[in-house]
């Protein structure tokens, strides 16, 4: 099936405007392929029809659906390791103390995708760090996608997924297996609040945070859109707060207040003194 | 047995992409060998709690391919040692994957792979589940065959 | 560094072998636990083992426990790589030595990614 240049043109608009994906001329094949089980399950039969009643703005919702399918929810438990050694040999005992006399510690992930990031940090704070038990503990986890969020709340996953990344020992200790599932057990479960957040909008009030991931999101937004994501997460970012981006993501170049921490891989930063 | 069914799909699309990088898709006909010299059969036998065989059927021309992707040869090199070794170690994933959702402790035989007639009744024993599917033109059959009667033979 | 891939599977084991050798490792194959204690005995220390659990024999639980009798083998890393994919028998192994776990099917990258938790090197 092939999509015309104009209802391409449409669902770049439609994404761009609701979730600041930019998806270039070219990404049509991308644009066909994702919209096929949208087309399957709404039964529609051609992109043509979709757009028609996008346009028509008959069907409410029907544009969410169209943006959450755009989205790339790839993720895994530990990507790329060397954040999460950094999380736990040098952030959260500095966090520790640093509030030692509030013993409050706030985490907020921003793009959880299916949740293998959230998680992968909630099983850090519980296996490394028995000392914040009795801490007060807000993590927030967001994404713009429901159905990933959906995805997080359940917090069930598949034996390709739990092959991946996460250490058999982290396994054994904090899921259970549910048919061919393996679930999180409810106790990490519920150290996280599931919430719906589009970063290309105004954040909603939040508490201060001491960590804010924030990995393989910025790389689908344009420049202006990285920008202004940067200014908003200064805000909410205590001073002392850390950031932490993607592999393929960076601040320089878009905003100067932040510096990247000499740990080695880890896409930390701090904001500037 | 329709939830055994999924599950059994759900692992062999799991298996041929993640093993063979090969898409399969469930298929409403069950396979069928137009000659019985084509038809392999690879099986393990599960006994503990539960008790029975998972076989997979397939044409010997798919069961070829198995093995050139995963021997990395041409396919027309591929050697029937070989080919069993290939087709066996995928019933191994396909039943010890299965395994896991029976009753503990199960345990999992070697896989053992034949030149078949494709009949599915053994004496003592009951079909409850035919999953099939297929892989670009080529069929296959994913069986499960419970023992009825446990430790009923010796 | 130096790897054992022991798996009754041929195909296994070339596929294994072949992920290994691409990103630096001196590969040896064994086909159970027997052939794999007697590789042992007769080369040099090995940095990892990759083992499968159902094997004629011996099986890859057993090889494991035998493993970590000696230790002269302590700084080995073992792997189950199995299509054992209960609970209880990934307890068993880590109770009984092996460092880490992955269950069948796997891909390259799950290997890969299992291989830094183990602390070794994953550079093509
Ligand atoms: C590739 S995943 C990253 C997952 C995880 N952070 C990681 O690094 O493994 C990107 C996620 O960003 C989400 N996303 C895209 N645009 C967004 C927006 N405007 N607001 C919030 N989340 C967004 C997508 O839904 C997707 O789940």
């Amino acid at each position: 099936m092939a999509i015309s240049t104009g209802d391409f043109d449409f669902i770049r608009k439609l994404v761009l405007e609701r979730s600041a994906i930019v998806l270039e001329p070219g990404k049509e094949y991308l644009v066909e392929s994702r919209m096929l089980p949208l087309l399957h399950k709404e039964g529609l039969e051609s992109i043509e029809i979709l757009v028609g009643k996008l346009r028509g703005g008959t069907k409410n919702g029907l544009a969410d659906l169209v943006v959450d399918a755009l989205t790339t929810n790839e993720t895994s438990f530990f990507r790329d390791i060397k954040p999460f050694e950094a999380l736990k040999g040098h952030i959260i005992p500095d966090i520790i103390e640093k509030n030692k006399t509030t013993r409050e510690l706030t985490i907020w992930c921003g793009a959880s995708s299916s949740g293998q990031e959230p998680f992968t940090i909630a099983m850090i704070l519980r296996n490394d760090f028995p000392q914040l038990l009795n801490w007060k503990i807000n993590f927030i986890s967001s994404d713009i996608s429901r159905e990933m969020l959906q995805r997080c709340r359940a917090g069930k996953y598949s034996q390709l997924e739990v092959n991946r990344g996460l250490p058999a020992m982290l396994l054994v200790k904090f899921f259970e297996r549910v048919g061919t599932d393996w679930k999180v057990k409810d106790d990490l479960l519920k150290m996280i609040q599931f919430r719906e957040i589009n970063l290309a909008e105004p954040f909603p009030v939040l508490p201060k945070v001491d960590v804010l991931f924030l990995r393989n999101v910025l790389i689908y937004f344009d420049v202006e859109m990285k920008r202004s994501v940067l200014g908003k997460i200064k805000r909410v970012l205590k001073p002392e707060g850390y950031l932490f981006l993607g592999a393929a993501e960076t601040t320089m170049n878009i905003d100067a207040s932040f510096e990247r921490l000499p740990l080695p891989q880890s896409g930390c930063y701090q904001l500037k003194g | 047995m329709e939830h055994l069914e999924n599950d059994i799909s759900q692992y062999t699309e799991a298996i041929w992409k993640s093993v063979l990088g090969l898409d399969v898709v469930k298929s409403d006909k069950v396979y069928q060998p137009d000659n019985l010299e084509n038809a392999l059969a690879g099986c393990v036998h599960i006994t503990g709690e539960w008790q029975g065989t998972v076989t997979l059927h397939c044409p010997s021309s798919l069961a070829k391919k198995v093995a050139s992707i995963m021997f990395d040869v041409p396919e027309d090199d591929t050697q029937m040692q070989d080919i069993q070794d290939a087709l066996g170690e995928l019933a191994n994933m396909t039943g010890g994957n299965l395994k896991a959702l029976f009753p503990e402790p199960c345990y999992l035989s070697l896989p053992t792979v034949a030149v078949t007639n494709f009949d599915l009744r053994v004496p003592g024993s009951e079909l409850v589940c035919l999953a099939s599917f297929k892989c670009g033109n080529k069929p296959f059959s994913i069986s499960i065959l419970k023992k009825v009667s446990k430790n009923g033979s010796g | 560094m130096r790897a054992l891939v022991v798996d009754d599977s041929k195909a296994i084991r070339r596929i294994l072998s072949q992920m290994l050798s691409s990103i630096g490792f001196e590969v040896s194959e064994a086909a159970h636990g027997k052939e794999a204690v007697e590789v042992l005995a007769a080369s040099d220390p090995f940095d990892l083992g990759l083992i499968d659990w159902n094997m004629p024999e011996m099986n890859g639980f057993e090889l494991v426990c035998e493993i970590r009798k000696n230790s002269k083998y302590d700084n080995m890393r073992l792997m189950m790589v199995t299509t054992e994919t209960e609970m209880s028998q990934v307890v068993k192994a880590l109770e009984a030595g092996a460092n880490e776990y992955v269950m069948k099917p796997f891909t390259k990258e799950m290997i890969y990614e299992k291989l830094s938790l183990m602390g070794l090197p994953v550079s093509p």
